[in-house]
């Protein structure tokens, strides 16, 4: 998007809030809603200027009486206005006064005037912390107190008390700097409900467009650069991952998700860790780091959630036009996602001596540049590091609640990103990637825009459908072209890919054609390409064309053909499908809608004699299953049809289709015969069998002599013999003096009590669940062999939640739903009458009705 | 003397809508469906004689095309793709 197209954009949403840009009245940047405030953002980190406009009349309002008399103090002093109007006139008018800017700006202190200047040369807007980070790279440090002291208050806020906030806090106070948000890092925090970080966005900070103009206008040429540091060199051998190396994984993980059509989200909204596993296994050369190229790929906008929010799918579009950018522009954009990165839940309150982590791990990148040419011991450069520019990114945990900071030290967080993510960045080179010696990596160049020219190909495709890769000379394009090849390694300066028909595939998938394949590849290898490799790719990309599936069509069916035929001549873009349906685009406004994306309406309704009807409108699904298990026995009437399913009618799709559109429960019987005709279930058997039957039957069978004859009790007074065990049964009976009869006993119960079905038992919690929500979904009642939860109290008083007594009974399953992460099925009796909560991973055993 | 078999052969022609159709003079839109289509009948009657295959699609329309309800297609996807087809995905509309 251009610059002026998102300015363009940015102007829309605001009026569409009552907002108008040019005569700004909102409060704070961060009272917009979400759309406008990412217009906003996303005009920011491109590296070029860019304005915003953000007007310091609108933030009258937040500042209070002592802030406004410094603000004008400040703008407008010969004014010397003592009420808030006067303050205000007095502001507003040296605003619109280039000759009253010119002499404020003329007195600025040497540290406010290259603050102002740096964000000037970014236009209006600029992170807060890149400002920070400049002035102390230049050499500028920390006055002793904060302006006002730490009692007054700024825009209904307390100013932190630290080392960064003390650099920038006379710029804040006086609203030459304008922040983003009152949630910014350089507020306090007052009470627990604000302990969140602040994010990247609330970092922001603006200058009015008259400041920047007048800015401009007075540009004074800058007598402060960059100092380096001078630390004592160390003999070491210190190596870093290529920059390129960064991008390569990013394509990889990129093709690991276009090959499984999305990636699945936890219920929080994290990565499933199946997916980690899985490309773990897939690309084990990742080790590890498939996770935070997921999260860069979030970050960059190249995968997002579907509407469930469920899964995240790719975004074709937007991987595109990441792939056209200057692999310079890539990796910087890879590199601010790392600066970003979520942190996971337990780690964001966890305070670690950082102020914010976006903001500690941005200023150890942009301190890095301080570093000498030569290797350094590891410790010597972060206590260095420290001093001169990371101090400003930490404070102690008195100075976020208000109180006097303490000393600070060299937090873990900063060796902990140099030894793990740094290095992997490319940005670090370790001497082994061991606690020893460090220098800056080859990702500051690329970062600085330093790259060596390239001179050679960057390709080179071999007869057997291996591409070398010459990272030194990869450019985007045929960075590219490696998406119809998979990696299989890489080192510090080649890649090994190959070409299969899946990668190919897959490329084709993401909208390349072969021919434009094949020509990058060919334009970007350094030896023409094999021939065998054309007809290869030529075929893989036929064979593709042979088998279509189109997502979301819309069939129109008519009565006959020759209907269909007419129809076809009246739609606009229709074309015919088999002999009665059409293919368009939209239904039209007379058509009976069924909608196969929301739930069917249920139609089938069965009879107490087991055949049942369609009742009203069937749609395809009705039609399909029905054809596939049943015939036609009277008119509207059907019955299921062993023939009919056992030619094979009866699949997954179509008993599913079944089953949600039946009004009425199936009866049992004739869903087990579905199953067995289908083949699902084994034919039932029928035998002879030999039960063993007395009162104390269960008695009896614990004595060693006939324990070992006898199998399953059916009841306490009936038990069954094992196959061919009759006679020795017989025979020890008699040994212990009993006679045997031949005939049941009637007057004996032989079974106790009839279950829906056998219980399924010792399955984990998932599974149970699993089978739960299948049968809520289908409204099948199930049999449930549980523990009932206990709640105790510990000798401290805390409820304790234990298994009770176990209970067996048949219920109607409701719902399941959680308390924290523990699943609980929310069910009733089945006369309805009494309600339970039970703990899923209470339940021994269940059978569905 | 051979036994008669009781299970009859597998058919890919079970997998075709029945009547009813839909009266005479009125269409029905059928929304949100997956259309699987193939060059050829011959590859749809070996794609529906695949048990693998033909658990997800609901039915055929015609020689050359067959409907999967939307439910069914990524799994149908995954299916073709083990049974070694590189079908083409495409959206609709």
């Amino acid at each position: 998007m251009a610059k002026s197209d998102i300015l363009e954009t940015l102007r829309r949403a605001l009026a569409g809030q009552g907002v108008d840009l040019e005569n700004l009245n909102i409060k704070m940047l961060s009272d917009l809603d979400e759309d406008a405030q990412n217009v906003v953002m996303g005009t920011l980190g491109d590296g070029a200027p860019q304005r915003i406009g953000v007007r310091l009349e609108a933030f009258y309002e937040r500042m209070n009486a002592d802030q406004l008399k410094c603000v004008a103090m400040r703008f407008n002093p010969a004014a010397k206005a003592a009420r808030v109007v006067d303050n205000r006139k007095a502001i507003t008018q040296s605003l619109n006064s280039p000759a009253l800017l010119a002499t404020m700006l003329a007195k600025l202190p040497e540290l406010e005037r290259n603050a102002l200047d740096f964000v000037a040369r970014h236009g209006d807007a600029v992170n807060g912390w890149d400002i920070i980070s400049y002035l102390a790279g230049v050499g500028f440090t920390a006055p002793k107190q904060l302006p006002g002291g730490s009692s007054m208050s700024f825009y209904g806020s307390r100013m932190m008390d630290s080392d960064a906030v003390r650099l920038i806090g006379t710029l804040l106070r006086d609203c030459l700097l304008i922040p983003h948000s009152s949630q910014a890092s350089w507020f306090g925090r007052g009470y627990y409900y604000q302990q969140s970080p602040s994010t990247p966005e609330d970092d922001v900070l603006y200058i009015d467009p008259r400041v920047e103009q007048a800015l401009r206008k007075n540009a004074k040429p800058s007598t402060r650069s960059r100092v380096p540091l001078k630390l004592p060199s160390v003999q070491a051998q210190v190596s870093a991952p290529h920059p390129a190396r960064v991008l390569l994984e990013l394509a990889e993980v990129m093709n690991l998700v276009l090959a499984s059509a999305g990636v699945t989200l936890t219920r929080d909204g994290w990565v499933s860790k199946p997916v980690l596993t899985r490309f773990a296994k897939l690309r084990p050369w990742l080790e590890g780091r498939s996770g935070f190229y997921l999260d860069a790929l979030i970050g960059l906008g190249c995968l997002r959630p579907d509407s469930s929010e469920t899964t995240l799918k790719p975004d074709i579009t937007a991987w595109s036009r990441f792939q056209t950018l200057p692999l310079e522009a890539q990796y910087t954009q890879v590199l601010e996602c790392y600066i970003q990165t979520l942190d996971q839940p337990q780690a964001i309150h966890a305070f670690d001596g950082v102020t914010n982590r976006h903001a500690a791990r941005r200023g150890l990148v942009s301190s890095l540049a301080l570093l000498p040419n030569h290797a350094v011991a590891i410790d010597t450069a972060l206590d260095a590091l420290f001093e001169r520019s990371l101090r400003y990114f930490c404070s102690s945990r008195e100075s976020l609640w208000g109180g006097k900071p303490t000393k600070l030290e060299l937090p873990a967080f900063f060796k902990r990103e140099v030894l793990g993510s740094l290095h992997d960045l490319g940005l670090v080179a370790l001497e082994g990637k061991k606690d020893g010696a460090m220098s800056v990596g080859p990702g500051i160049a690329w970062l600085n825009g330093q790259r060596e020219p390239i001179t050679s190909s960057a390709l080179l495709v071999q007869p057997n459908f291996d591409v070398l890769v010459y990272l030194d000379a990869l450019n985007p394009l045929a960075l590219a072209a490696l998406s119809g090849a998979d990696c299989q390694r890489i080192d510090a300066q080649t890649a090994t890919y190959t070409i299969s028909r899946a990668s190919i595939y897959r490329a084709l998938e993401t909208g390349l054609s072969a021919t434009t394949l094949l020509e990058m590849l060919e334009m970007f290898s350094s030896s023409p390409l094999p021939r065998n490799l054309f007809s290869s790719v030529t075929e893989w990309a036929g064979r593709r064309e042979r088998l279509s599936l189109t997502e979301g069509v819309t069939l129109l069916e008519y009565h006959s053909a020759s209907e269909r035929d007419a129809g076809i001549a009246q739609l606009k873009g229709a074309t015919a499908v088999g002999e009665r349906f059409a293919l368009v685009a939209h239904a039209p406004k007379k058509a009976v809608v069924h909608n196969y994306s929301s739930n069917p309406t249920r139609t089938i309704a069965f009879q107490n004699d087991g055949t049942f009807k369609l009742e009203g409108g069937s749609d395809l699904g009705a039609r399909a299953a029905i054809a596939g298990i049943a015939t036609l026995v009277s008119p509207e009437t059907y019955a299921f049809s062993a023939e009919t399913v056992r030619r094979g009618g009866f699949n997954a799709a179509t008993r599913e289709a079944f089953l949600a559109r039946v009004k009425n429960k199936i009866p049992a019987s004739l869903e087990a015969l579905l199953s067995i005709w289908s083949g699902k279930l084994a034919p039932p058997s029928l035998a002879p069998i030999t039960v063993f039957q007395h009162e104390q039957a269960a008695a009896l069978a614990t004595h060693p002599s006939l324990q070992v004859h006898l199998d399953a009790a059916l009841s306490p007074t009936a038990m069954l013999v094992k196959r061919g065990a009759e006679k020795k049964l017989e025979a020890a009976l008699s040994a212990l003096g009993l006679e045997v009869g031949q005939v049941l006993r009637d007057n004996i119960k032989m079974v106790e009590s009839q279950s829906l079905s056998p219980l399924q038992m010792g399955l984990d919690t998932r599974k149970m669940r699993g089978i739960l929500e299948t049968a809520i979904a289908q409204r099948r009642d199930v049999e449930l062999q549980y523990h009932s939860e206990k709640t105790t109290q510990t000798r401290y008083g805390y409820p304790e939640k234990s298994r009770g007594k176990v209970v067996q009974e048949a219920l109607k399953p409701i719902s399941v739903t959680y308390s924290a992460s523990t699943p609980y099925l929310n069910a009733v009796t089945l006369e309805g009458e009494e309600t339970r909560r039970i703990r899923i991973g209470y339940i021994l055993g269940l059978a569905i009705a | 003397m051979p036994r008669a078999k009781k299970t009859p052969e597998p058919s890919s022609s079970a997998n075709a809508i029945l009547e009813p159709a839909p009266p005479s003079g009125t269409a029905l839109a059928h929304q949100n469906l997956a259309l699987l289509e193939v060059a050829d009948a011959a590859d749809l009657q070996s794609l529906l004689l695949d048990p693998r295959v033909k658990s997800f699609v609901l039915s055929a329309v015609s020689p050359t095309q067959a409907v999967v309800l939307p439910q069914h297609s990524k799994a149908l996807l995954e299916a073709l793709k083990k049974a070694g087809h590189t079908p083409k995905v495409r959206v609709h509309g």
